[in-house]
């Protein structure tokens, strides 16, 4: 029963990240395979802003989101296409300049203020990403923008050991506080500690708000034209190129937040945070049908309780193993998930 | 005769001769090695490196060793970007998991070497050395037989990620004792006294993994214009109209995928003997990446496009090592800027 609630817990965080993974999927049929490495760095910006803020630390950061912000913003400098796009690039552009004046003074920010802070370097560090290493490879064999994200997120993981701007190789206990462990509730021999009311609050709260933002904005409907059919949603006037952006941005900003989570569950954050959780967030996406939003909030949140309970029940050393081999069974069944609509053949 | 007929005459006689001449030069090869160079590189790059870090780097010289093992290492892994190459490159089914094969046949490999009991003339008594590359052979084809049987079926995408899987469940499985034999996290160490007396001197191994290597590239070419090859060619490109010629596509996939598994196979007994250890770490995702990066380098589907990739790739990971860390930061940066700048690999031609 603890290991179902734990388990829960974990799943909703991977259901976080993977739904990064699917909506990404859902527009370019990308595996997004440096995704994971997004929420790395999303967790680190936040871990920076919370704990460390050391020079060099500050200007590693003010660095990489800055040429970040650069490329994202480069290519719309001329004749920006839609008003929505400028006032987020120059919404972005602002907060990570007044992140960087705030760097100035040194100054450590409480818990939540740094996940808020930590936010436009994700999206913006997605919305680069975007630019460089996939937006070239668009209409290329599939196998070419896989190699390149793949590329990509070697890059980064490698990235965030650069010493002394970034995290260097060690693991490091974040953030220093306790109230993580505090448990609110203990009834017959199963806990849960503030930290899973918290995830479970923060992780319903923000896909109920993409469920609104997908469905009921005038941007959602153009998310999802653009994921239907590309070329007729550029026709009909849709800024096809700023919704990918979009995507990646959105993508990353839930990825941070989730990394940020998944940081404060395991008490400790390194380089290689991101690759687990990224191939495991994945692995719920596909479960749940890839390119489906509800999708993969049901497999991220079946691969959790799945993988805590199998654990306990089989050998915690397998624990790892297990995600992956729930994923093969499934696709024996269901070739394209609980909630895939089948292959679309496109002859 | 006609002038066609000498057209393809001298054509022939021009490939015979490039075989010769690699064959040639593989030989030759161990004659040249070791081979080091040095570069004074501190003058330049301390004031960088002050101005950047506020600490001199402490680096003066950069040195590249190049060694007889780099050479076998090399023809080792052409042996698996061949076996992926008809995979990835033939057939066009995405592998992300092939070291996992690679690692049955090392383990394989290991296992007999230290478990089979010695006779009192410490002659093993079930086999000798060679005798086992033929069971590493087959365990990796069975097993990638056994998931191909069950996965094929699926898109693309999907087999990515399922072979994927499939390549960590093995590192799991490996790193946590499997059926006892495995060792765990330390994996399995081959002492000398269990390594066979053959491969006492780095020589040997050397010329079995380059007549291999040969001979690997030299199935695959005879292989691509076979019937089966035009049929997985057939089905890379289009999987409904090659059934629609009557081609058993699923027959087709496990065809290419399986006979994968030999390469993997042969490679990874050799690899084990190479290293003198089956360690989990040595097939991480990341050995996966490598080959299928080898084999998009050098252009899917051409065989001396991915032989040189893999030996060139070696050879950049090699020039590269005295980086630390950063090697693997300007790997992942030159994957992204040759799948932009050049994706049809460097030896492939422009796209169609």
């Amino acid at each position: 029963m603890q290991q179902a609630l734990n388990g829960l817990t974990l799943g909703l965080l991977y259901a976080l990240i993977a739904l990064g993974y699917t909506l990404v999927y859902g527009i370019i049929e990308l595996i997004n395979f440096a995704h994971g490495e997004l929420m790395m760095f999303g967790a680190f910006f936040a871990y920076s802003f919370c704990v460390v803020l050391d020079p060099p630390t500050a200007a590693g950061m003010a660095t990489l989101g800055g040429i970040s912000a650069f490329i994202a913003v480069s290519d719309r400098v001329e004749g920006v296409r839609s008003r929505g796009e400028a006032v987020g690039a120059g919404l972005g552009a602002a907060l990570v300049f007044a992140s960087f004046a705030y760097h100035g003074g040194l100054h450590r920010l409480p818990l939540v203020a740094s996940v808020f802070a930590a936010l436009p370097y994700a999206a913006v560090l997605a919305m680069a990403l975007e630019r460089i290493a996939y937006r070239p490879l668009r209409g290329q064999d599939r196998l070419i923008p896989l190699i390149s994200a793949i590329g990509a997120s070697l890059f980064l993981q490698n990235l965030g050991q650069v010493e002394p701007w970034f995290f260097g190789t060690e693991r490091k206990s974040f953030p220093e506080t306790d109230w993580v462990k505090d448990q609110v509730l203990a009834y017959h021999g199963v806990s849960v500690s503030t930290l899973q009311v918290v995830i479970t609050v923060v992780a319903i709260a923000m896909m109920a708000g993409l469920y609104f933002f997908i469905h009921k904005t005038r941007v959602g409907t153009a998310m999802r034209a653009t994921a239907q059919n590309r070329k007729v949603a550029a026709l009909m006037g849709i800024d096809t190129d700023g919704v990918i952006v979009l995507t990646f941005a959105l993508g990353a900003v839930l990825a941070a937040v989730g990394g940020v989570l998944y940081a404060l569950y395991l008490g400790s954050i390194y380089p290689f945070i991101g690759y687990m959780a990224g191939i495991k967030a994945f692995t719920a996406a596909v479960l749940g049908g890839i390119g489906n939003v509800p999708g993969a909030m049901v497999g991220g949140v079946l691969l959790g309780v799945l993988e805590s309970v199998g654990a306990a029940f089989i050998d915690p050393g397998y624990k790892d193993a297990i995600a992956f081999a729930v994923l093969i069974l499934v696709l024996l069944v269901r070739p394209s998930g609980i909630f895939g609509t089948g292959p679309v053949e496109k002859v | 005769m006609t002038a066609e007929g000498g057209i393809v005459k001298r054509r022939k006689l021009g490939k015979a001769a490039a075989w010769l001449g690699v064959i040639l030069f593989l030989a030759w090869l161990p004659s040249f090695l070791p081979f080091s160079v040095e570069w004074n590189i501190g003058s330049w790059l301390d004031p960088i490196w002050l101005r950047l870090f506020g600490h001199s780097s402490g680096i003066e010289t950069y040195r590249i060793d190049i060694g007889l093992h780099h050479a076998t290492l090399a023809a080792l892994f052409v042996i698996m970007a061949m076996g992926l190459n008809l995979s990835i490159g033939f057939a066009g089914l995405l592998d992300l998991g092939f070291i996992a094969f690679v690692a049955i046949g090392a383990y394989i490999m290991a296992i007999e070497l230290t478990r089979v009991p010695l006779n009192s003339d410490s002659v093993r008594v079930f086999s000798a050395w060679w005798a086992v590359i033929p069971l590493c052979i087959f365990g990796a084809v069975l097993v990638r037989v056994a998931l191909g049987a069950t996965c094929l079926r699926l898109r693309g995408d999907y087999l990515a990620i399922v072979t994927l899987g499939f390549g960590e469940i093995t590192r799991v499985a490996l790193k946590n004792d499997l059926f006892g034999l495995t060792g765990g996290p330390d994996g399995i160490f081959l002492s000398p006294r269990v390594m066979p007396e053959f491969f006492s001197d780095p020589e040997p191994l050397y010329y079995l993994a380059a007549a291999l290597a040969l001979l690997s590239c030299f199935t695959l070419y005879r292989w691509k214009n076979s019937r089966a090859g035009r049929a997985w060619e057939a089905v890379r490109e289009d999987e409904v109209a090659a059934a629609a010629c009557g081609i058993n596509v699923f027959r087709a996939k496990i065809w290419a995928y399986g006979l994968g598994g030999v390469f993997a196979g042969l490679a990874g007994a050799l690899y084990a003997l190479h290293n003198t250890t089956a360690h989990p770490t040595d097939y991480d995702f990341i050995e996966s990446v490598k080959v299928v990066v080898m084999v998009v380098l050098g252009g899917m589907g051409s065989i001396a496009g991915v032989a040189f990739g893999s030996v060139v790739f070696i050879l950049l990971l090699e020039v590269l090592r005295g980086l630390a860390h950063y090697r693997m930061l300007i790997f992942g940066a030159t994957l992204v800027a040759l799948m932009v700048f050049r994706p049809q690999g460097l030896a492939g031609r422009a796209g169609k």
